[in-house]
């Protein structure tokens, strides 16, 4: 019932033959294999006609060259590699990776200290609606006349053409009527700020001038490197890739 | 002075002594190249820049069958020659048998008549397209064992491969070769004929 799961005797005898003639069998496949043969003629005739092939084989005619293969010195020297900038420009992009990865771990962990709040000497003065009117009215008065602000306090230097004539401030606004009966009909004026000493002034202007903040530098280093990265990481893909097709067309 | 010896020696630099075991090898390693790639031309560079890969590596050599390292050598440069497709069809095998300006490269037998020599060029040609039309691997076990005669370990050295596969490449190259040469009974020996 099971035969066919038998394996086949000549199977197996001629997986053997080729080493049986070349003496590499073990003694104990060696006998069986030599019990097949005195009974199944077909894998007799397979050992002689494997054997008459080997024998063709080994009588094939020998073949000469036609050169010789002796080397020179000159061949023998080993070929001084050509320079390649792959291994630098692989080493920089590394490095700026690493620069930028070790900035983004430190704004992220917020290693800086946050920034101090910077307040301008215009904001010095009590608070209310007052204050910002008489911010508003000071900053419109220099716009309208800055040089007599300025000309007025600082000394003029020697030798220098006389200062103009001071323009008369027409801007400013009519000193409050403050009698009993003006007061109940006219709007309270504006409380005029005082004309701003040239100290005060320059204050005002080095109050008022954006400063950079240490995160701003932050992040323009990060956009930097991060620039930097890419330039080099496609320098070194483009140099590996020309350097590939040029290996392809030796 | 001995292999061993002038081994030694390339070891330590000396081209000269290198050149003596090229010399003794270049026959052997020229015809394995021949029967692997079938064309001349590859064959010769195949051999060639073998022969300087083992001068570069010789002092990778840590004894045993200096032939079965040098033929793994050539084995890579066969490989290297068949992916840069030197391969030819069988049409080439007539150059195989002579040399471009017409002389025969077959090394004639002295006590051969002109007929039985012809007869047995023409009965190599024959076998040389039957190795042809085997696989690689089978091709590689054929030539080694049946025609340049290595053993079975340095067949297994040469193909980085185990002594059973060796085995069983040779039992189905040889039962193939025969299978091909059956097809042209007429140049087969007389022996060979009564097998059938």
């Amino acid at each position: 019932m099971f035969g066919f799961l038998k394996k086949n005797p000549c199977k197996s005898a001629r997986q053997d033959i080729s080493a049986y003639l070349d003496g590499q069998l073990g003694a104990d496949h060696r006998k069986a294999l030599e019990k097949h043969l005195e009974l199944c003629e077909a894998c007799r005739r397979e050992l002689s006609q494997i054997r008459e092939t080997v024998v063709l084989l080994r009588r094939l005619p020998r073949v000469s060259p036609r050169r010789s293969f002796t080397l020179s010195e000159e061949q023998t020297r080993v070929p001084v590699p050509a320079k390649t900038w792959q291994p630098a420009l692989a080493s920089a992009t590394a490095i700026a990776a690493v620069l930028l990865a070790l900035l983004f771990a430190g704004d992220f962990l917020q290693v800086l200290p946050p920034e101090p709040l910077v307040e301008s000497p215009l904001t010095l003065e009590s608070g209310g609606e007052a204050e910002d009117l008489a911010v508003a009215e000071h900053k419109r008065m220099r716009a309208a006349a800055p040089a007599q602000a300025t000309s007025g306090a600082r000394p003029e230097p020697m030798g220098t053409a006389p200062a103009p004539a001071p323009a008369p401030q027409k801007e400013m606004a009519p000193v409050p009527d403050r009698s009993p009966d003006s007061r109940a009909h006219a709007p309270e004026a504006p409380v005029l700020a005082p004309p701003m000493t040239p100290s005060e002034t320059e204050a005002e202007v080095v109050g008022v001038r954006p400063v950079r903040s240490s995160q701003d530098i932050l992040r323009g280093v990060e956009m930097g490197l991060g620039a930097l990265v890419l330039v080099l990481a496609g320098a070194t893909i483009l140099h590996w890739y020309v350097a590939r097709k040029r290996v392809k067309k030796v | 002075m001995q292999e061993q010896e002038l081994v030694l020696a390339s070891q330590r630099g000396d081209l000269n002594c290198f050149n003596r075991l090229v010399e003794s090898y270049h026959a052997l390693a020229y015809g394995v190249a021949l029967r692997m790639l079938s064309n001349v031309q590859a064959a010769e560079d195949a051999t060639q820049n073998a022969f300087l890969n083992a001068y570069r590596s010789i002092r990778q050599f840590r004894g045993g069958s200096f032939r079965a390292w040098l033929l793994r050598i050539v084995a890579n440069a066969c490989h290297d020659q068949m992916r840069a497709h030197y391969r030819h069809p069988a049409t080439s095998l007539e150059a195989n048998l002579s040399n471009p300006d017409g002389t025969a490269a077959v090394i004639p037998d002295g006590e051969e008549s002109p007929e039985d020599y012809a007869l047995r060029r023409e009965l190599g040609r024959v076998i040389m397209e039957g190795i042809d039309t085997l696989p690689d691997e089978q091709r590689w076990v054929v030539v080694l064992s049946d025609v340049e005669g290595l053993s079975y370990e340095e067949i297994a050295t040469v193909t980085s491969s185990s002594i059973g596969t060796v085995k069983s490449r040779l039992n189905r190259g040889r039962a193939r070769l025969r299978d091909y040469l059956l097809c042209h009974e007429e140049l087969l020996p007389q022996s060979f004929r009564l097998c059938k």
